[in-house]
């Protein structure tokens, strides 16, 4: 029963990664790969330069700038970044051909470098007219494969645009117009799938107008504050660290692992002080903690696995991301290995500590 | 028009008075050129703005528009009467659907213009897209053929070109009048080549462009009139680039039984059957005969004796 003695110090983690930093190691050896997909003209190309914070891939308001597909190394906080851009897909179904041909190049790049994130892009201020999506979503799913869907994001580009009138004559709220833009694409994929039930890919709002509101560190800020690129690079993060771990139920055997990012939506950075100390069964574990980045910077950072449930929330408050915060996933992803081992029936008693 | 009860255009007086004042003179231009009825046909892809603009040009929400459904399901039109003139809108669904041109929606859209409006003529045709759409392509291109298709290359003589959304920050650090400039130069050429105008008709198919923005948003001068990033205010604007083109001395387009029945995609070249059957029985069919007799002819004894 050694489980029981096993504590999961996030202290001695953050004191690692403050050496780590301190060595300046240039490569924390997290690599993060991701393919960015879509319809033309939507800013996948916009998207990139903004994720690097400088132009390293051209960009055309009026005709596809991305003949083929490309790819865009760089360092994100030390962190070594590889991103692929592809052409854009078109809409009309007379040009499927030159779409099946950007997808069979894209599909033989992810057997050759298997992508640990596939960000899937749109605009949030275009109808999301669903009858005309579905055949190109279609056609994406069948050169990629159905389990594309399950290391993906929905990026919305344009996302701090304000909302379009509601039937009342008045503007619609943030919210709304974002869960109801984002809710069309969801349904056609999981109509795509065969899946009924309410199953939800990540999303992730975008904006790369130069013009748009920013916050002191120079970082693009959404509508609720936060800043999208962060929170980005965080769900890119997680997801990697998921499919590292690779959590699914035996038994059932579902196609999807329910990835629930509750930061998405828009809601004001908070603090949570509860004081957990749970007996907990096999079937979930929660690590919570509060931390202070540099000795200012205040964040919180929350994993909740419930193994039986199939789900996993992370949650990350905080006001920028960090080499710390890679470590931080590194030692979660081997901790939630070593989970992995233990058999079913003991119950494991986690300690939650607080500094 | 015996019968047929159209409502006033009160709506007109909820426009601030400059811009009340400027439609009205409007107005009196056509009346002075005896134009006494205005019906103007508002079409384009799905989600442009087409409602929208209908409800900004009237001054009241008489077309439903929701931000998030495919919109209007069929044709409407929108009749309004003041000091004896007409103004007749017709908005329709749009044309896209699935990746395609619908060939249903045009047949939809032709047989309520036969309802609404047979033996009369179109006055004026508003193309209608997204200024802040950045591509334009073989969607838009097959768009505006199935309208030359259904209406005639003539209707382009007749035609604004409308560009919603136009309060919008541009893009890659573009100013806003590069980026107009730019985007309708994208949209009339593709015009242009879905409609099948040379390079020597060219000026004969200036298409003007109009900017419009119906969001409530929209920035207002000191007049309280709704204006473009430009300072103009786009209502005036708009019905008077409408006017222009209703009193361009070209011909409007009749809806006669022949324009709401055809063509249909399957009629085409139906006509050449004959004609093809013709010319492969008379140069394949006969030939090939002839050439076996002659073979027949040449062989005068059996191979296997």
């Amino acid at each position: 029963m050694k489980c029981s003695s096993q504590t999961f110090h996030l202290d001695s983690a953050e004191k690692a990664a403050m050496e780590l930093e301190a060595q300046r190691k240039d490569d924390l050896g997290f690599p993060l790969c991701i393919l960015v997909i879509g319809k033309t003209g939507v800013g996948k190309s916009a998207t990139i330069n903004s994720i690097f914070g400088e132009s390293k891939t051209a960009v055309n308001a009026f005709e596809p700038s991305t003949t083929r597909v490309k790819e865009i190394i760089g360092k994100i906080d030390g962190v070594k970044v590889k991103v692929f851009d592809t052409p854009g897909l078109r809409n009309s179904l007379k040009d499927q051909p030159k779409n099946r041909k950007i997808l069979s190049s894209v599909k033989k790049l992810m057997k050759k470098s298997p992508p640990d994130v596939i960000l899937y892009v749109d605009r949030l201020d275009t109808q999301s007219d669903n009858v005309n999506d579905l055949p190109l979503l279609k056609l994406v799913t069948s050169y990629l494969g159905s389990s594309m869907w399950r290391k993906s994001i929905l990026a919305f580009t344009h996302a701090t645009s304000v909302p379009p009138d509601g039937p009342d004559g008045y503007p619609l709220s943030c919210e709304v117009f974002i869960a109801q833009q984002s809710e069309g694409v969801q349904q056609l994929i999981r109509e795509l799938l065969g899946l009924n039930d309410d199953s939800m890919i990540p999303i992730s709002l975008v904006e790369n107008h130069p013009f748009a509101k920013k916050n002191e560190n120079g970082e693009t800020l959404l509508h609720n504050g936060e800043s999208w690129r962060s929170n980005l690079l965080f769900l890119c993060y997680s997801i990697k660290t998921l499919s590292e771990v690779n959590i699914q139920n035996p038994l059932e055997q579902r196609k999807f692992v329910d990835l629930q990012i509750r930061s998405q939506l828009p809601t004001r950075p908070v603090f949570e002080s509860h004081d957990w100390d749970r007996d907990i069964d096999y079937d979930g574990v929660l690590i919570e903690d509060k931390l202070e980045i540099a000795g200012c910077f205040p964040a919180v950072i929350s994993v909740q696995l419930a193994k039986d449930k199939r789900e996993c929330n992370f949650q990350l408050h905080s006001s920028f991301l960090t080499a710390r915060i890679m470590e931080l996933l590194a030692r979660t992803r081997n901790f939630l290995t070593s989970l992995k081992a233990k058999p079913k029936s003991e119950r494991i008693k986690q300690r939650l500590v607080y500094p | 028009m015996a019968g047929q009860l159209i409502r006033e255009w009160t709506a007109i007086q909820q426009f601030p008075a400059a811009t009340q004042e400027k439609l009205v003179d409007l107005l009196g231009k056509l009346k002075n050129e005896n134009v006494n009825t205005l019906t103007i046909l508002v079409m384009g892809k799905g989600g442009v703005g087409k409602s929208s603009t209908v409800n900004s040009i009237i001054g009241e929400r008489v077309v439903t528009v929701s931000a998030f459904q495919s919109e209007t399901p069929r044709p409407v039109m929108v009749s309004r009467s003041r000091s004896g003139f007409t103004l007749n809108i017709i908005d329709t669904p749009g044309l896209v659907e699935g990746g395609y041109v619908s060939d249903q929606v045009l047949e939809t859209i032709k047989s309520s213009l036969g309802r609404f409006l047979l033996n009369k003529t179109i006055d004026v045709l508003l193309y209608v897209d997204r200024l802040d759409a950045y591509r334009v392509d073989n969607m838009d291109k097959q768009v505006v053929k199935a309208i030359t298709d259904s209406f005639g290359k003539k209707i382009w003589h007749k035609a604004v070109v409308v560009l919603t959304h136009a309060q919008l920050s541009p893009p890659d650090a573009l100013s806003y009048e590069e980026f107009f400039s730019k985007r309708s130069e994208s949209l009339l050429k593709c015009v242009r080549q879905g409609a099948r105008i040379s390079k020597k008709d060219l000026q004969n198919f200036a298409i003007p462009v109009a900017l419009v923005e119906n969001s409530g948003r929209c920035n207002k001068n000191e007049h309280d009139e709704k204006i473009l990033p430009s300072g103009t205010p786009w209502i005036p604007n708009l019905v008077h680039t409408i006017t222009d083109v209703a009193l361009n001395g070209k011909e409007g387009i009749l809806v006669d039984q022949k324009l709401i029945e055809g063509p249909n995609a399957n009629e085409r070249g139906k006509l050449y059957i004959p004609l093809i059957l013709a010319v492969q029985y008379f140069f394949v069919i006969k030939p090939i005969q002839k050439w076996i007799k002659d073979d027949i002819a040449r062989e005068t004894k059996p191979s296997w004796d």
